[in-house]
C-alpha cells in the first residue's frame, strides 16, 4: 500500500498529489470556458500561481489577457483588482493613501487601501506608468506587504501580480528596470490565435453570452497546492542541470559562443529559483512525484527570457532572448554522465 | 508494501542492471583496448617504413599489449555505481529521472512523496529489461572503430607502396643493366682476344664464361640472382688464372739483374728489368742474330751472365732458366748455331710470356669488373632487403654469396662437410698458390640456424672433413669434386683449413662483396666455429 502525501495548510483543506492535478485540471477547464486557445499561456499562468510567483504577460492588446486574469480569479474564487497603468498614475493610486476622516467630531488619519490589497492584481500595461509608480509594486511583489504612512500592512493571502505590457507602441513608455523584471517569476508571451481559434472567439463573443467560469477552488486550496508543490523532490543532477543552464546565460561562464558575444548580463539566481519552482509544478501537473530534466528545460524560456540582458550586437543581428536561450537548452547536456 | 520494501526492491532491481552494466563496461574496455592495439600496430608499422626497428615483432607485440592493458585499466578503473546505473536507466528508458530521484531521496525520512516515489521507481525498475538497458549495439561505434583499426593495420602491413616499389624496381633494373653493360664490355674484349688466338684455350674459356654469364645476367630478374651469377663467374675466372705466370715473370725480372753489366746484354737486361717482355724478346732475337759475330771473350762473358741469369730464374721456378742455360752453354762451347737457336727460344719464350701476361691482365680486368659489379649489386640487394623489412630476420641470408668463392656451390657440400647444419657457408675460396686471395663465402642454404650445430661438431671429439686434397689450404673449387653418394672424394680435416676459410671470407667482407645484411651472419658463423672473428 503506497502512502500518498497529503498536504494540509493550516486552516485549509488537505490535498494530495492526485488532487493537485485534478484541481488544476478543473481550474483550466473553467478558464477555457472564456479563453479560446492559448493553452501554453493558461498553463503557464496557472503554474506560476501554483508556484507562488508573479507573471508578466507580454502581448498586443485584444488577445484576452484581461479576460484570462478575470477568469482565473473567478475559477479560484479570488478577489481581482485591475489597474490600468498610465503615465499619470501615482504610487498612492496603487498602494492606497491616508486621508483625514472626521468621526464623532474627531478628525483622524485613516488609511484607504489601494487596489493592491487584493488576491489577484492585474497591472495592465505596466510599462506605461512612471518608474516611481512601477517601483511602488516592488515591496508588494517581493515582501507581500505595503508600507505607507509609516505603517506596514500585509497584503491578502494569496497575492499575485499579473502584469501585462504591450510590445508595440513603445512611445511614451517606461521599460521595466531589471530589478523590477526580476520580481516576476515568469514572463509569458501571448500569441495571436489561429484562424480556427479566432473564428471560435468571434462566435463566443458576438452571440449570446456564454458560460462564465465557476469557482472550483478556494484560496485555501491554492495555498495547500503551493505548499505541496514546494515539496516535490529534485535529484541533485537535475538541480545541477538548472544551475548549468543559468550559468550558461552568463557570457563569462557560458560555453555557447553566441551567449558570450551577444549577452551583457545573464540570469540572476532568482531565475534558477523560478525554473525549479515552475518545474516542480509541471511535474505535479504531469502526475509525477519528481522533477525531470524535461520539466526544467521547459521552464528556461518563461523563467529566463526577461532576466537576460542582451548586447547591442544581438539586437543588431535580430536575435532575441528566446533564440539565445533555445541555443543554451540545445547546447547544455542534461546529464554529463549519460552517453 | 512499505516504503522500506520498495527501497529494497529498487536497489535489487538496480543491482541487476548494474551487473549488466559491469559486463557492458568490460566489453567496452576490451573493444577499446583492441582498437588501441590495432591503432598501435598500424602506426608502428607505418612509421616503421621510415625507422625499421618499429616493425620488429617485440615492438609491435609489446606496444599492442601495453596499449591493450592501458585501455583495460582505464576502462575498468571505475565500476558503475547504483546511482550511475539509475541515471543511465532513466535516460535510456525515459523514466523521467524517477529512478535516480527515488534512489537519492528514498532513504531520507520526512520527504514528501517518498512512498509514492519509491513505489513507482521500484515497480518501473523491476520491469526494465537489463539486456535493453545496456545493449551490445551501444558498442557498435567501438566495434566499428576496432574494425577500422584492424583494417588500417592490415592495410599498413599488407598494402605495398607503389611509388616506392616502382623506385626499387627501377633501381634493381638499373643495377642489373649496369652489370650487363660491364659484362658486355668484358665479354666483347674477351671474344676479340679469343678470335685473335683461336687455339688459346684460356682465352676461349674466358670468352665462354663471360658470354654465358652475360646471358644469365640479362635474363636475371633480381639483383640477388645477378649477385649469385656474378659469384659463380668470379669462381670461374679464378679458375682461369695462370698459376705459373707470376713465377715466370718473377724469374724474368730476376734474370735481368744478372744480365746487367754485360754490354751486348744491356738491351735485354733493360727490357726485362722494365717488364717489357716484347722488347726483351726483340733484344734476345737481336742477340741471337749477332751470336755468330761474337768474339770469344764476349761469348764467355755473355755465357757467364746467361748462366747467372738462368740460375736466378731457376730460383723462381721459371721455365726461362732452361733456355737461358742452354744459350749460355752453347756460347761457352762456341756453338754459335746452338746459341742462336737457344736465344731464339728465349725470345719465343718471352713472347709467349708476354702473351700470357696480356691474357692475365685481361682476366684480372674481368675479375675486377666482376668484383665491382658484385659490390654494387650487393648494395642493391641490401637496399631491397631493407625495403622488404627482412634485414636481420631472414634465415636465408647466406644464400647471397659474396666474394670470389664458390657462391653457387651446392649447399650440400657445406652441409656434408661441416656437419648436419643446413646450408650456410659452403665452400670457401682462399689464397691461391701464387695468386690473389680469393675470398668468398656461402652456399645457398639457410645458414642462420646452423652455427650452433657446427660449433658443437667442431668442438667435440668428432673429426670433420671438407672436400679437397689433404694438405691443401683451401680446396680448389674450380676443380671441386662432385659430391654424390658413394663417390670417393679426397677430404681434408676441417680444422686444418678453417683459418684460411675464415681469412678468405673476411677479406671478401672487407671488399664489400657480401651483402651488408649477411656480413654479421658470416662473422657470427666463424665465431661459432671458434675462429678469431
Amino acid at each position: 500500500m503506497t502512502e500518498i502525501p497529503v498536504q494540509e495548510a493550516p486552516g485549509h483543506p488537505a490535498i494530495d498529489p492526485e488532487g493537485f492535478a485534478g484541481v488544476a485540471a478543473r481550474i483550466e477547464e473553467q478558464v477555457r470556458r472564456v479563453i479560446v486557445g492559448q493553452g501554453d499561456l493558461v498553463r503557464g499562468v496557472l503554474s506560476a500561481i501554483l508556484a507562488g510567483g508573479h507573471v508578466l504577460i507580454q502581448g498586443v492588446p485584444g488577445l484576452g489577457k484581461t479576460v484570462l486574469v478575470r477568469a482565473l480569479g473567478d475559477a479560484l474564487d479570488l478577489r481581482v483588482n485591475r489597474v490600468q497603468f498610465t503615465p499619470d498614475l501615482m504610487p498612492t493610486d496603487i498602494v492606497g493613501t491616508t486621508v483625514i476622516q472626521e468621526h464623532d467630531g474627531r478628525r483622524d488619519f485613516v488609511f484607504h487601501d489601494g487596489p493592491v490589497f487584493t488576491n489577484l492584481l492585474l497591472a495592465d500595461e505596466i510599462n506605461r506608468a512612471t518608474p516611481k509608480t512601477q517601483s511602488a509594486l516592488l515591496e508588494a511583489m517581493q515582501e507581500r506587504q505595503v508600507t505607507a504612512g509609516g505603517a506596514t500592512r500585509p497584503l491578502p493571502v494569496p497575492f499575485f501580480v499579473l502584469a501585462t505590457q504591450n510590445p508595440i507602441e513603445l512611445e511614451g513608455t517606461y521599460p521595466l528596470p531589471e530589478a523590477q523584471l526580476d520580481r516576476f517569476l515568469v514572463q509569458l508571451l501571448v500569441e495571436f490565435p489561429s484562424d480556427d481559434e479566432l473564428a471560435l472567439i468571434l462566435r463566443r463573443t458576438t452571440g449570446a453570452p456564454g458560460e462564465e467560469p465557476e469557482p472550483v477552488a478556494r484560496a485555501g486550496d491554492l495555498l495547500a497546492m503551493q505548499s505541496l508543490a514546494r515539496q516535490v523532490p529534485v535529484a541533485d543532477h537535475v538541480l545541477d542541470y538548472a544551475v548549468r543552464l543559468v550559468a550558461a546565460t552568463h557570457p563569462e561562464r557560458s560555453g555557447v559562443d553566441d551567449v558570450r558575444r551577444q549577452v551583457r548580463f545573464g540570469a540572476s539566481p532568482r531565475g534558477a529559483q523560478a525554473m525549479v519552482a515552475m518545474a516542480k509544478v509541471r511535474a505535479l501537473l504531469d502526475g509525477r512525484p519528481n522533477v525531470a530534466f524535461d520539466d526544467v528545460a521547459a521552464q528556461v524560456l518563461p523563467a529566463l527570457r526577461h532576466r537576460v540582458l542582451l548586447r547591442y550586437e544581438a539586437e543588431a543581428e535580430g536575435v532575441d532572448a528566446d533564440a539565445l536561450l533555445q541555443r543554451i537548452v540545445d547546447g547544455v547536456p542534461r546529464d554529463p554522465l549519460v552517453r | 508494501m512499505t516504503p522500506t520494501d520498495d527501497a529494497r526492491r529498487l536497489r535489487e532491481a538496480l543491482a541487476r542492471l548494474r551487473r549488466r552494466a559491469v559486463l557492458d563496461r568490460r566489453t567496452g574496455a576490451v573493444l577499446a583496448g583492441l582498437t588501441a592495439a590495432g591503432m598501435w600496430v598500424a602506426l608502428a608499422w607505418s612509421l616503421g617504413r621510415a625507422w625499421q626497428p618499429l616493425q620488429s615483432l617485440p615492438v609491435l607485440a609489446g606496444g599492442a599489449a601495453a596499449t591493450l592493458v592501458a585501455a583495460l585499466v582505464a576502462g575498468l578503473r571505475r565500476m558503475p555505481t547504483l546511482s550511475w546505473v539509475a541515471r543511465m536507466a532513466d535516460a535510456r528508458f525515459q523514466q523521467q529521472e524517477r529512478l535516480a530521484t527515488a534512489l537519492e531521496h528514498g532513504d531520507a525520512t520526512g520527504v514528501a512523496f517518498r512512498a509514492q516515489l519509491l513505489a513507482e521507481a521500484a515497480g518501473r525498475a523491476a520491469a526494465l529489461p537489463a539486456r535493453d538497458a545496456f545493449p551490445l549495439r551501444h558498442h557498435r561505434p567501438r566495434g566499428l572503430a576496432f574494425i577500422a583499426a584492424a583494417a588500417l593495420a592490415a592495410v599498413a602491413v599488407l598494402v605495398a607502396r607503389p611509388h616506392v616499389d616502382l623506385a626499387m624496381q627501377r633501381a634493381d633494373q638499373a643495377s642489373i643493366a649496369a652489370a650487363v653493360q660491364d659484362l658486355q664490355r668484358q665479354a666483347g674484349a674477351a671474344a676479340r682476344a679469343a678470335a685473335a688466338a683461336p687455339d688459346d684455350p684460356r682465352r676461349k674459356a674466358l670468352a665462354g664464361a663471360l658470354s654465358a654469364a652475360l646471358g644469365d645476367v640479362r635474363r636475371a630478374q633480381t639483383p640477388q640472382s645477378v649477385l649469385e651469377r656474378l659469384s659463380e663467374l668470379s669462381d670461374q675466372l679464378r679458375g682461369l688464372a695462370d698459376p705459373g705466370l707470376a713465377a715466370e715473370i718473377q724469374g724474368a725480372v730476376a734474370a735481368a739483374g744478372a744480365l746487367t753489366g754485360v754490354d751486348p746484354l744491356s738491351p735485354l737486361a733493360r727490357a726485362l728489368g722494365a717488364g717489357d717482355l716484347s722488347g726483351a724478346a726483340a733484344a734476345a732475337r737481336a742477340l741471337a742474330s749477332s751470336a755468330g759475330q761474337l768474339g770469344a771473350p764476349a761469348r764467355q762473358s755473355i755465357a757467364q751472365a746467361l748462366h747467372a741469369a738462368a740460375a736466378s730464374a731457376a730460383q723462381s721456378g721459371s721455365a726461362l732458366s732452361t733456355q737461358l742455360d742452354a744459350a749460355a752453354t752453347a756460347l761457352q762451347q762456341g756453338n754459335a748455331a746452338g746459341a742462336k737457336q737457344a736465344l731464339q727460344s728465349v725470345a719465343q719464350q718471352l713472347d709467349t710470356l708476354q702473351q700470357r701476361q696480356q691474357d692475365d691482365r685481361q682476366l684480372n680486368a674481368a675479375r675486377d669488373a666482376t668484383g665491382a659489379d658484385q659490390r654494387q649489386t650487393a648494395q642493391r640487394v641490401d637496399a631491397d632487403r631493407r625495403a622488404a623489412g627482412q634485414t636481420g630476420q631472414s634465415g636465408s641470408a647466406a644464400a647471397v654469396v659474396g666474394g670470389e668463392g664458390s657462391g653457387k656451390a651446392p649447399s650440400s657440400q657445406g652441409a656434408s662437410a661441416l656437419g648436419p647444419a643446413q646450408g650456410g657457408a659452403g665452400e670457401q675460396g682462399g689464397p691461391q698458390p701464387g695468386g690473389q686471395p680469393a675470398g668468398g663465402s656461402g652456399g645457398q642454404g639457410a645458414g642462420a640456424s646452423g652455427g650452433g650445430t657446427r660449433a658443437a661438431a667442431l668442438g667435440a671429439n668428432e673429426q670433420v672433413f671438407v672436400p679437397g686434397p689433404p694438405g691443401a689450404q683451401v680446396p680448389d673449387t674450380s676443380q671441386a669434386p662432385v659430391l654424390l653418394p658413394g663417390a670417393a672424394v679426397p677430404l681434408s680435416d676441417a680444422r686444418s683449413v678453417i683459418a684460411a676459410f675464415e681469412q678468405a671470407a673476411l677479406e671478401a667482407l672487407d671488399r664489400g662483396e657480401v651483402a651488408a645484411g649477411d656480413r654479421d651472419l658470416v662473422r657470427q658463423y666463424f665465431s661459432t666455429l671458434g675462429g678469431s672473428s
